[in-house]
């Protein structure tokens, strides 16, 4: 028997399929208890015969890692036996779903490794850099980080606040560090791997054989992105687990419960009122303006002068006001918002729900503001909210939702939201406005919370492909510091990128979008020119910055709009349009880019070069 | 050492380089500093053949442009000046790195990795079929001796050990080239002997070899031809034999005389005119003596922990055995043995190579002595074999110069 380890595989496995066979053979001719005691018997036969093998073959090693993934399944289960015993079940639960990461984890591992075994060169580099990562415990690091980090938030959040808050905070905290660590990881790794073969020369060795220089960095890039995907999928099925759980506490009341449900573990699409036409912004635009101008001639320009020009900061400025005073409804007047396309909604008979935020203009009535609300003419009610006067009582400056019956959807998918600003008995309420982005819009349900995660997770894992191949480019020419702190330079300013261009608009001065290339480069040099004469080397350095700035936007990516994590916690559904956005240009045109610098730069370069 | 032609591949190689494999025209190269001013001309306009089938030896002491001219035949570096062409191709050619095995003067391997998985890899990159693979990769660590460490990562070995795995990945594709930086620099004396038994063996099979050693003891008993480089040129060029021999003096090696019959022949040899003679007892080499100290310990059964002697030559190596040689190549390497005159079946020993060799030229130097009275010429050295005292007494010089008889061998 010691000849062969395969001898005791046959064994077991003709052990396990003779005693399963007699039970159940035992069990169909009404031998309940013959079938039970044979079952039990080959069981322990089964067992004994492994303990047996896991000793005897221990040095094999697919037995060996069979009998570690054993160990650890029993200490698991002692361990949450015990947490049972002194009635922490939510203990439990934590250690069930750090358990099932790990799992998920070394079979995934597996399968990876099973995918790089054929003899290609690209699957070798791959394949070893994955090595790498999990063995010089680079990657190592920020496994056990993200896993600690996703098992630790949901006892983290607060346990008295509403279960929707909690939920929504775990889901944000959890997805916004798995993507957080996992690029830095990504970058880190990559720098890493690339300019360490350079500096310990195993480069050499590897690219005297036949691998083109493109295969080895596409490699690399491979066994980055599939290690990223792995330890994604750990992270997701972690997040998932422990949503699942937070999901099982109690909830506030009713109320809390539904709203997690309809509200936070579900894909909802979000529909903005239709705007005005054209003509009316532009007719709005022009009142403001001469308004504006009135007051302030120096700054929006004389009213006599049509070539007196609004600066292009301005004229955004106005165009933000002009969007706010149609979402503003002054006191005893109201205004009808209309959302279309709700089609798929009445159809399905998919429950709406109508999300907003009232601000007030002035003093509210501590901290409560009235509505009226009417959906397609019919008044809305709802117990609790609704005042005997018919009108909403509501927080001011809080987000609130309520839940429209589908029914009330016309034929066409449209839905006509009606909001008054009515009269208090003798009070007169100040204006009521909502947020023009999102403060008024109509949701409603069009899938599950899974897809939707599983959605983000596509997302991030296309954004860390780019980072990947960001860090191999720079450390193909670059060391690591240098590369380090170029990737991290282009990594803020990516997920940055829209609060960076926003805080620029209001920095310095700057030509007009509308204007040609070359009228925008005379502008610049004619500003520029001026406050050299005037003196004003400040607003010039200014100026200045904000050109290298506002290149250097032009030239990195953007995350703002790859961004799903948001989405997610919210309950609202990771668009298709935002998927494709992200296989485009993550996926393809930005990490082709850098790909194709990398491999021209790398392609020409002598790698055993010493500069003296 | 045997001249056979190139291998089958070699159809591809440009026709007007013939049976070169590796060819350096004008080679230069100038490091610059970071401001890109020329700072070291670390290889300065040197001309080079290496031709197929040969051993070729790269002399050098430290900076002398050793490394930096493998570097360049390897396309690690693009030469400042000049050309170089390896089987007929640009040296960073993908085509050409199929054919090539390299073991860099540090072996550079991945600490990570263990030996079993370094070798993997790397017959990976070759695109090797698994079983083809896995078959080499068995033979190899059995012949550096690392099959009982194999799945010990590759960082806990000693450099020696390390060495031995770089020498195993640079024979993992069978190479038509092969390029060794320092093979057995941090190698015991056995592993030494190992290696350099593995390289006449590949030349056996018609494989080039360049050669990069400070060790010339070594490079001198494996190479055909050398290039002794300083400061970045080619100083000495030529055959090792050649180069070596020292034209006006010979040496006579017998077993043990009495100092009559030293008298005696030294009196003769005056009388021929020969003078400025002297007579003394030879030395075995200590890697000789050394290496029969460990096969008596070995034979012994006394255990070693690390790596253990593999002695036996891959035999995809040797060409006993190899299943990733098709039916084509093995036809086209009987005709490569069968052109070279030392590689015959059996494989004789070097020691009984040696001693035939020498027996023959034994002969003619006493040939020499007794008819003409002059001293033999261009006689082949070899290695003496460790012989057993023998007392001899006035009638041996007669018996010699009667019997003329082969049984001694001679040192040059």
């Amino acid at each position: 028997m010691r000849k062969s380890w395969k001898m005791w595989l046959i064994v077991l496995l003709a052990l396990l399929g003779l005693s399963t066979g007699l039970t159940i053979l035992l069990r169909l001719q009404g031998s309940w208890i013959a079938g039970n005691t044979v079952g039990r018997i080959g069981g322990i036969l089964a067992n004994a015969w492994i303990i047996y093998g896991l000793i005897v073959w221990r040095s094999v090693p697919w037995v060996r890692r069979f009998g570690l993934i054993l160990i650890a399944t029993a200490a698991m289960q002692i361990l949450m036996l015990i947490c049972w015993a002194f009635g922490s079940t939510d203990m439990v639960i934590a250690l069930a779903g750090v358990y099932a990461m790990a799992m998920i984890f070394y079979a995934g591992l597996w399968l990876i490794r099973l995918l790089l075994s054929p003899s290609i060169g690209i699957f070798g580099v791959a394949r070893t850099l994955i090595d790498e990562a999990i063995r010089m415990k680079i990657a190592l690091v920020f496994i056990i980080g993200v896993a600690l980090l996703i098992a630790i938030f949901p006892f983290a959040i607060d346990q008295e606040d509403f279960l929707k808050y909690r939920i929504t905070s775990f889901l944000t905290w959890s997805l916004m560090a798995t993507s957080g660590l996992l690029s830095l990881m990504t970058i880190f790794l990559a720098i890493a791997t690339i300019t360490r073969e350079q500096k310990q020369k195993q480069i050499y060795i590897t690219l005297t054989k036949p691998l083109h220089r493109g295969e080895y960095l596409l490699g690399k890039w491979l066994g980055i992105t599939l290690l990223n995907l792995l330890l994604l999928s750990v992270a997701c099925a972690g997040i998932y687990a422990f949503t699942k759980l937070l999901e099982a506490q109690p909830a506030r009341d009713d109320a809390d419960r539904l709203a997690v449900q309809s509200q936070v573990l579900v894909a909802r699409k979000a529909l903005e009122p239709i705007p005005p036409e054209p003509a009316a912004l532009q007719s709005m635009y022009n009142d403001m303006l001469e308004r504006l101008r009135d007051e302030d001639p120096e700054r929006y320009g004389n009213p006599g002068d049509p070539s007196d020009v609004v600066l292009p900061m301005d004229r955004a400025d106005i165009q933000q006001k002009v969007m706010l005073r149609w979402f503003t409804i002054p006191n005893r007047s109201s205004m009808v918002y209309r959302f279309t396309g709700l089609n798929d909604a009445k159809k399905y008979s998919q429950p709406l729900q109508l999300r907003f935020k009232p601000k007030l203009a002035g003093q509210s009535f501590e901290g409560f503001c009235f509505l009226g609300l009417r959906i397609n003419g019919r008044p809305f009610y709802q117990p609790g909210i609704t005042t005997d006067a018919g009108l909403l009582k509501l927080a001011e400056n809080n987000f609130h939702v309520l839940d429209i019956n589908p029914a009330v959807i016309d034929e066409n998918g449209t839905m006509d939201v009606e909001i008054s600003n009515p009269a208090i008995g003798n009070m007169q309420q100040p204006a009521l406005s909502f947020n023009p982005k999102d403060g008024l819009e109509v949701l409603y349900r069009v899938g599950d919370f899974e897809a939707n995660l599983i959605r983000s997770f596509g997302i991030i894992w296309l954004r860390l492909m780019f980072l990947a191949m960001l860090g191999l480019a720079a450390g193909s020419y670059l060391g690591f510091p240098v590369a380090s702190l170029v990737c991290l330079l282009i990594y803020c300013t990516a997920a940055g990128n829209a609060y960076i261009a926003e805080s620029l608009k209001y920095y310095a001065a700057f030509p007009s979008d509308a204007l040609p290339l070359w009228a925008k480069i005379m502008w610049i040099i004619d500003k520029a020119l001026s406050l050299i004469s005037e003196g004003e080397y400040y607003d010039l350095f200014k100026m200045i910055i904000k050109l290298i700035g506002s290149g250097f936007l032009l030239v990195a990516p953007s995350f703002g709009e790859l961004n799903a994590a948001p989405l997610v916690s919210d309950g609202r559904i990771v668009p298709t349009e935002m998927l494709i956005r992200a296989i485009t240009w993550a996926g393809l045109v930005w990490t082709g880019l850098t790909g194709f610098i990398g491999w021209i730069i790398f392609r020409g370069k002598e790698l055993a070069r010493v500069t003296v | 050492m045997t001249q056979a032609p190139a291998q089958p591949a070699a159809d591809s190689i440009d026709k007007s380089l013939g049976n070169t494999i590796v060819k350096c025209v004008g080679l230069t190269k100038v490091f610059k500093d970071f401001w890109l001013r020329n700072r070291v001309k670390a290889v300065n306009e040197i001309d080079l053949d290496i031709y197929g089938g040969e051993v070729f030896g790269l002399l050098g002491p430290n900076g002398s442009g050793k490394s930096t001219t493998i570097k360049l035949i390897l396309g690690l570096l693009h030469p400042t000046a000049g050309r170089i062409a390896v089987f007929g191709r640009h040296p960073r050619d993908v085509k050409n790195k199929q054919r090539i095995g390299y073991l860099p003067e540090e072996s550079y391997l991945y600490p990570f990795l263990n030996a079993y998985e370094t070798l993997e890899y790397y017959g990976k990159l070759f695109h090797q079929k698994r079983t083809i693979r896995k078959g080499r990769i068995d033979t190899l660590l059995e012949m550096v001796g690392l099959q009982h460490v194999a799945r010990r990562p590759v960082g806990e070995y000693s450099k020696g050990m390390q060495r031995k795995v770089g020498l195993a990945q640079a024979l993992i594709n069978d190479p038509d080239l092969l390029i060794l930086d320092e093979p057995t620099s941090g190698m015991d004396p056995i592993a030494t002997a190992d290696v350099k038994r593995v390289i006449k063996s590949l030349a056996e099979r018609g494989k080039t070899i360049l050669l990069c050693s400070h060790l010339l003891a070594d490079v001198e008993d494996v190479t055909d031809r050398v290039a002794i480089m300083y400061g970045g040129k080619v100083r000495r060029y030529g055959q090792i034999d050649e180069l070596l021999e020292e034209h006006d003096r010979t040496l006579i090696s017998t077993p043990t005389m009495t100092p009559e019959v030293e008298e005696r022949i030294i009196a003769m040899l005056e009388q021929q005119g020969i003078c400025d003679t002297s007579v003394s007892r030879p030395r075995q080499k200590l890697e000789t003596f050394f290496l029969n100290i460990v096969a008596e310990a070995q034979a012994a059964g006394i255990a070693t922990s690390g790596a253990q002697s593999g002695g036996k030559i891959a035999s995809f190596l040797s060409g006993e055995d190899d299943a990733s040689q098709t039916e084509g190549e093995a036809v086209i390497d009987q005709l490569v043995r069968k052109g070279s005159a030392p590689a015959s079946p059996q494989h004789p020993s070097d020691a009984e190579h040696a001693a035939n060799e020498t027996r023959h030229h034994s002969e003619q130097v006493i040939d020499s002595l007794t008819t003409s009275g002059q001293p033999a010429s261009g006689s082949k050295t070899a290695q003496p074999e460790p012989e057993p005292q023998q007392q001899a007494d006035t009638s041996l010089i007669d018996s010699l110069i009667q019997k003329k008889d082969g049984d001694n061998k001679t040192k040059g």
